[in-house]
């Protein structure tokens, strides 16, 4: 009887457990409602500036790869790389990994490293695709931890996705205005 | 007594793992590694709008009046072809028209069509008109970036199919985007921009 009674007040804490822990399962998934999260839409930005970058980097012609309109700012391809380089500084931070080639230090390889467009298109690529498979490894819980930004000062990794994508942003801006001279339209403006 | 130790083991290992789950929602995970509390929805995206909108507009700045109008097609720039691209000024108001359309759609806010996408008003000439469409329209986005909460940023608005925090995001990269284009057209006419001349001094 002794033992019937232990087991049965074991039995009933358990239960007690599991509906409680059920319970809070529930609560946060009625709480959370929406379909997607902050890291899927993290993503789609982050792959949204990516293959943009991606797509000019396959498609302007590798002759005129070193082209700049003004001699002091970067050519075609050093737009790129420095765009890709910078993401791998923040993926390598955020994930605490060293992911990616050696492109030595800073955020500007040259084109001694990467001498062809096959070099410049594998190295773009892989930096956005190394940067979605952290996001989507990260999830939302992973935007709210800090890493070292600039300065070694702590960011959130938010901040840090987000300061890459609109970096990315502002240099595919940029090369907008390089294919148009060089009598190009940009890949995402042909509809 | 050899059922009830299997019990109580099982109950002790349900409580760890129960205290383990319970403690890390009630204890921030974030607090637990020692580090800082991330900033609200509101307040990250608020500091987005507020870079972007200090690259645009000091950019805007930069461009002389009389060259506000500047369209890459009038230097005849040898085998190019910016036949109908957007002058300087107009790449301002479209950023501003964009911004207009997205954010309204957070704030509720009704304006004149003619604020809403394109290039924006016909009637802003200036500089000063122009440089003052952006500067409201990037208001209008600080307020949409304050209605923003973890409970409706992945909803949508009545008026969209995107989710709050999309029309938000998507407001600063498009400015963003347009901003790097900004930057070559005051290169083609001999103006470093402001953001760079200010990080080599």
């Amino acid at each position: 009887m002794k033992r019937f009674c232990l087991s049965l007040v074991v039995v009933t804490l358990l239960a007690g457990i599991g509906m409680g822990l059920e319970l809070q399962a529930q609560t946060q998934n009625q709480a959370s409602a929406p379909a997607r999260s902050r890291s899927d839409e993290m993503l789609d930005r982050w792959n949204d500036i990516g293959n943009k970058l991606i797509a000019m980097a396959k498609d302007f012609p590798e002759d005129k790869y070193d082209f700049k309109l003004q001699k002091d700012q970067r050519s075609f391809a050093q737009n790129l790389l420095h765009a890709a380089a910078l993401d791998f500084v923040l993926i390598r931070r955020i994930s605490g990994t060293s992911v990616g080639p050696d492109f030595g230090e800073g955020d500007n390889p040259t084109r001694d490293q990467f001498k062809t467009r096959a070099d410049v298109v594998k190295f773009v690529e892989e930096a956005v695709a190394d940067g979605a498979k952290v996001i989507q490894q990260q999830g939302d819980a992973g935007l709210d931890k800090t890493s070292k930004f600039f300065g070694n000062r702590l960011a959130h990794n938010s901040t840090m996705w987000t300061f890459a994508i609109e970096h990315s942003g502002e240099h595919y801006g940029q090369l907008v205005v390089y294919y148009r001279a060089n009598n190009l339209v940009p890949p995402a403006s042909r509809r | 007594m050899k059922q009830i130790r299997l019990f109580s083991s099982m109950a002790v290992i349900v409580f760890s793992a129960a205290g383990f789950v319970l403690g890390q929602g009630a204890i921030p995970a974030i607090a637990q590694q020692g580090q800082q509390a991330p900033p609200t929805i509101a307040a990250a995206m608020d500091r987005e709008i507020a870079t972007v909108e200090k690259e645009v507009v000091d950019a805007a700045q930069a461009m002389p009046e009389g060259k506000f109008n500047f369209s890459p097609e009038a230097i005849n720039l040898q085998g190019s072809d910016y036949k109908g691209v957007r002058t300087f000024a107009l790449q301002v108001r479209h950023i501003a028209a964009s911004n207009y359309i997205l954010w309204s759609q957070l704030t509720g806010d009704k304006f004149p069509q003619d604020y809403l996408g394109g290039n924006g008003p016909e009637n802003l000439k200036t500089k000063a008109e122009i440089v003052k469409f952006l500067k409201d329209s990037f208001a209008l986005g600080h307020k949409a970036a304050a209605t923003l909460t973890p409970e409706n940023m992945l909803q949508s608005p009545a008026s969209s199919k995107s989710t709050r925090l999309h029309l938000v995001t998507f407001g600063v990269a498009h400015a963003f985007n347009h901003y790097g284009q900004m930057v070559e057209y005051l290169r083609m006419n001999g103006i470093v921009p402001p953001a760079t001349a200010n990080r080599k001094q």
